[in-house]
């Protein structure tokens, strides 16, 4: 799946520009569990991705 | 707690069953064979990446800094999955060069440059070692912890635990990882064994962490919960949310990439022991998982540290440290065992990778130097075992000088910021053709120079062993090259400064050296490298030139090269193996090109034992091609070039062109293969549905077959069960019919026989008193009183006689009557309510003296075509029954007659109030000659004449009526209108 490569981007984009995201007022849970949520995103595109090839 | 004989022995017994593992990985079943070539076993292997500092580590840093951890491994997957292909392709240079280390590898691109190979080596000598300390003092820290010191022994050997630690991890690289010479064979059996040390550590760290969770605490509400009420903070997660600075976060992002890829270890796991570059397909989510799973309980296990221990000195222990508070012996045993298992898979992909580097590339040109070590070259395998060993004993010795120093805590960093000098090397020469070796090796080195001044320095000045001025004042007072904040840079995070400076002046300088030094003619090797792909690349061309090179004079240069190496039997056999791989016959001449092909050929080989810049050096010094050779070689080329009509540029974007659109045709034929995978799984499925369908089928039809054979046996059966019950049938109706035959018989001649019989007895008497009178008349004696007394007694006789003749004469026609003549009979159309009434006037006359009530309910329009006279007689039948016999001893009754019509069918309820008849009574009322009045004048053939005339020739039914309780009651239907026929 060529356009694969983009969405990889788009995450590596999202995790890069975390810090900023921490400048805004947010709660700590969200703090904690928005790393995690991005990985399990990534981790399920990687997986559904593979298996749909 | 444990003692120290009963730690041993649980880490004997771990120990073995991983050998155990490993000895049957390597086995040749085919199970063995499935498993360690399945991307599974791969995936798992690859969480070598995870070692006590993951296990241990992550908690105490959680415990200081929050979530500070997850940037490593969120780092690390990202790498993963997004340069997959860039792991593919250099899985096939690998397979393409036979390299054996990541050192090996950026040799290769670069030229096979040795002094590159070396500077490699050192570095990850000097930036490994160090964390090999790391693990050691894990293991030696939750020893402390798990192990009760009971008696002077066990103290010693507690004392001495790191050292046995290190014998162990010795034997056991040696055993799995330097067994054999040729190290770019893979190592299954230690790849399996890491991997079920992963899989192992894994699920003691889930094991620990749901026991922290759910059994030490309700759940994750509860643990946080009491964190609050503890720490005084409206949510526990507060306490660990500390945002960590950005300069902190990105560095160590980037450090999980950079060791997920350039890490030593990582480097061998990932790419030398890659079988297969499709593994990697199902590796890129599942390696990201497991460090997902990994990671995603540290900060609950954290807060619970902070809640049951918040005095501890070593948040490190954390998860070793509850369970032994909460006196759980098993979650113990598997925490400390995992934690043992993490720091020694580590240790030994690291031990195993590091001595081939060192000796391929440090040792290895030392001893071709040095005239006296050339014995060593046939020792090499001994040679790295001694490596193994002394990696390892360094590695304890850096932890005894500074294991309890601050240096060790930042080890881990510095270790992969060291690292991370490889990669402008590694990936910029993947892509980038300009790059060369003398850039690599400046821009390496450049790059460890600053790491070590930015980092280590500050790090080593930091625990305490110098003075501090260089660091506040920086060298000779210049402010601007403080080694913390380099030309005035202020970067929260040291690790993210040095990496910064570290990196940004190796990239430099490798693109700018390699800008001003690149010459076209030195770059052949880089382009296969950049251009590498899958497959030979045949070429006839070579069969054009004439073969005029003797073959066994180069192959005795090759032995005598090889021989060095290894023994005079492998040196023959390899040889003959590269000479079948070559396509060329030992005992006839070649021509250069062929002798071009086994000279890479044996490179390749001999870079298996010594790695790709030893080898290429080795292969230099024997001259195997002369300078006539080499001129012939060089015009083969520049001849192959001309008749292409060809720039050399040209040549490389053609090549870039089909490799870059055969990779495009093998994606597509991977993708094909799957789909046709696919296809044949589902063509295997139908014919095996088929397959099943078919054999049901049969079973079905056998089925059939046998039920259709027992219902053809059950169907004659009862076609002879018929048979014979049809016959029973017939000869029980004959039987019954003979019998009711024998009845009406025995009936009428009991009737006919009584007036007979008095009939008999008075002509009897007559005839006796004519006889009598005869006599007297003959002799004329009589008298007339005697003769008058004769006629009376003669009247009187035939008087009786007349009567009982008469008697006979009426039950004879009675009995003529039961027989129905229905051709007597006809049709014709009559109001029922008035037949009713009519058959009813002759009963009110003959039984004067009762006094009966007829009550009709019936309309008296209502009109049917039937037998009007048999009507009647029913009637009137049924009245003197219930006058005779009903009323026999009452002078009052009634009698109810109800007619109606319902679906084409005459209804008639005829009832009385009568004594009524017993059961036995009225089941034989219909029987012809039963009567209740037997000898009182009753025949018993008046209800049977009603039975008869009801169904024969009315055609309808007759019961008696159940509902009549007191006297006597029937039910008569038949239908309305009778067929003129009839």
């Amino acid at each position: 799946m060529n356009h694969s490569r983009y969405v990889y981007l788009i995450f590596m984009v999202i995790i890069l520009s975390w810090p900023v995201f921490l400048q805004l007022p947010a709660p700590p849970w969200l703090l904690w569990s928005y790393p995690l949520i991005i990985w399990l995103g990534l981790i399920i595109y990687a997986f559904v991705s593979e298996h749909h090839v | 707690m444990f003692n120290i004989w009963q730690a041993i022995v649980l880490l004997a017994v771990y120990a073995l069953i991983q050998y155990t593992i490993g000895r049957w990985a390597q086995s040749s079943s085919t199970l063995s064979k499935k498993v360690r070539q399945s991307a599974t076993v791969y995936s798992l292997s690859l969480a070598v990446f995870c070692t006590s500092w993951t296990y241990y580590g992550n908690i105490g840093q959680a415990s200081s800094q929050g979530i500070q951890h997850l940037s490593l491994y969120l780092g690390s997957s990202l790498a993963f999955v997004f340069l997959i292909p860039t792991f593919k392709k250099m899985v096939r240079i690998k397979a393409h060069f036979h390299t054996t280390s990541i050192a090996d590898f950026i040799s290769t691109r670069y030229n096979h440059s040795q002094w590159l190979a070396a500077l490699i080596s050192l570095l990850c000598i000097v930036g490994i070692t160090p964390y090999i300390s790391i693990q050691l003092k894990s293991i030696i820290s939750s020893a402390q912890l798990f192990i009760i010191s009971s008696n002077s022994t066990s103290d010693f050997l507690l004392a001495q635990f790191d050292i046995l630690t290190v014998l162990l991890m010795t034997a056991f690289t040696i055993v799995f990882g330097v067994r054999q010479l040729d190290p770019t064979e893979r190592h299954p059996g230690m790849m399996v064994a890491i991997a079920a040390e992963s899989l192992f550590k894994l699920l003691a760290f889930l094991a620990a962490g749901i026991f922290i969770c759910f059994f030490v605490f309700d759940n994750f509400g509860d643990l946080l919960t009491i964190a609050s009420e503890q720490f005084g903070s409206t949510s526990a997660l507060d306490t660990f949310s500390q945002v960590p600075s950005i300069s902190s976060w990105l560095a160590t992002l980037a450090l999980g990439m950079i060791g997920v890829i350039a890490l030593p270890r990582q480097f061998h796991v990932g790419i030398i022991e890659c079988s297969d570059e499709k593994v990697l397909n199902q590796a890129r989510w599942m390696f990201p998982l497991y460090l997902f799973i990994i990671n995603f309980l540290v900060i609950p296990i954290a807060i619970a540290g902070q809640i049951l221990l918040p005095a501890i000195d070593n948040p490190d222990l954390i998860l070793l440290n509850i369970p032994i508070f909460q006196d759980s012996t098993f979650i113990s045993i598997l925490v400390f065992v995992g934690g043992f298992a993490a720091a020694t898979g580590m240790i030994m992909v690291s031990a195993m990778t590091l001595s081939t580097m060192t000796t391929n590339h440090l040792l290895l040109p030392v001893i071709e130097k040095i005239k006296a070590l050339h014995f060593l070259r046939r020792k090499l395998l001994y040679v790295r075992w001694f490596m193994v060993a002394f990696i390892l004993f360094s590695g304890l010795y850096y932890y005894r000088v500074i294991g309890d120093s601050e240096l060790i805590v930042r080890i881990g960093s510095i270790s992969f910021v060291a690292i991370a000098q490889l990669i402008p090397a590694l990936l910029i020469g993947l892509f980038w053709q300009k790059g060369n070796n003398l850039a690599a090796i400046i821009g390496i080195a450049s790059g460890t120079v600053i790491w070590y001044y930015t980092l280590m320095l500050p790090s080593v000045i930091n625990s305490g062993w110098f003075e501090t001025d260089l660091l506040i004042n920086g060298p000779f007072n210049l402010a601007w090259l403080k080694p913390e904040h380099l030309f005035y840079l202020q970067i929260d995070s040291s690790v993210g400064h040095s990496l910064f400076w570290s990196l940004s002046i190796n990239c430099a300088l490798f693109i700018l050296i390699s800008e001003k030094t690149f010459k076209v003619e030195h770059s052949a090797d880089a382009i296969t490298f950049i251009n590498i792909a899958n497959g030979k690349q045949h070429s006839n061309y070579h069969k054009k030139l004439i073969a005029d090179i003797c073959l066994a004079n180069k192959l005795q240069l090759l032995s005598d090269l090889i021989n060095n190496y290894l023994s005079n039997t492998e040196t023959k056999r390899k040889l003959e193996l590269c000479c079948k791989l070559c396509e060329v016959d030992p005992l006839e001449d070649v021509n250069v090109i062929q002798l071009s092909l086994l000279r890479n050929k044996v490179t390749s080989m001999l870079a298996g034992i010594i790695g790709m810049a030893a080898a290429n050096r080795a292969i230099k010094s024997i001259e195997l091609l002369n300078k006539q050779e080499q001129e012939l070689l060089s015009n083969s080329y520049s001849d192959l070039l001309a008749q292409s009509l060809i720039s050399p540029d040209e040549l490389l974007e053609k090549v870039d062109f089909y490799q870059e659109k055969q990779q495009l045709l093998e994606e597509h034929a991977d993708l094909q293969s799957k789909a046709m995978g696919k296809l044949e799984d589902e063509h295997q499925k139908t014919i095996k549905a088929k397959l099943e369908l078919d054999q049901l089928n049969q079973q079905l039809e056998n089925r059939i077959e046998e039920r259709t054979a027992d219902l053809k046996n059950i169907n004659q059966e009862l076609t002879l069960a018929m048979s014979e019950l049809k016959l029973a049938q017939k000869k029980l109706f004959e039987a019954d019919k003979m019998a009711s035959l024998g009845r009406v018989v025995a009936g009428v001649a009991h009737e006919i026989n009584t007036p007979i019989g008095v009939i008999l007895t008075a002509m009897s008497s007559l005839k006796d008193e004519i006889d009598t009178i005869y006599v007297q008349v003959k002799e004329n004696k009589i008298s007339k009183d005697t003769l008058e007394e004769f006629m009376d007694y003669s009247a009187e006789i035939c008087h009786l006689s007349l009567t009982n003749i008469q008697r006979a004469a009426h039950l004879i026609d009675s009995f003529k009557q039961v027989a129905v003549n229905q051709e007597k009979e006809c049709i014709e159309s009559f109001l029922v309510g008035s037949c009713i009434e009519n058959s009813l006037l002759n009963i009110k006359s003959r039984f004067k003296d009762k006094v009966i009530t007829y009550k009709i309910d019936c309309d008296m329009e209502l009109e049917i075509m039937s037998y009007q006279s048999a009507f009647m007689q029913i009637i009137n039948n049924l009245a003197t029954n219930s006058c005779i016999h009903g009323f026999e001893q009452q002078s009052e009754g009634v009698i109810n007659i109800r007619c109606y019509e319902r679906d084409d069918q005459l209804i008639i309820k005829y009832d009385d109030n009568g004594k009524g008849l017993t059961e036995d009574g009225k089941k034989n009322i219909f029987e012809p000659f039963y009567t209740t009045n037997r000898g009182k004048g009753g025949s018993g053939l008046g209800s049977h004449l009603v039975y008869n005339l009801v169904t024969q020739l009315l055609q309808g039914e007759i019961i008696i009526d159940p509902e009549v309780i007191q006297g006597l009651g029937f039910i008569i239907s038949f239908p309305l209108e009778k067929e003129s026929a009839k």
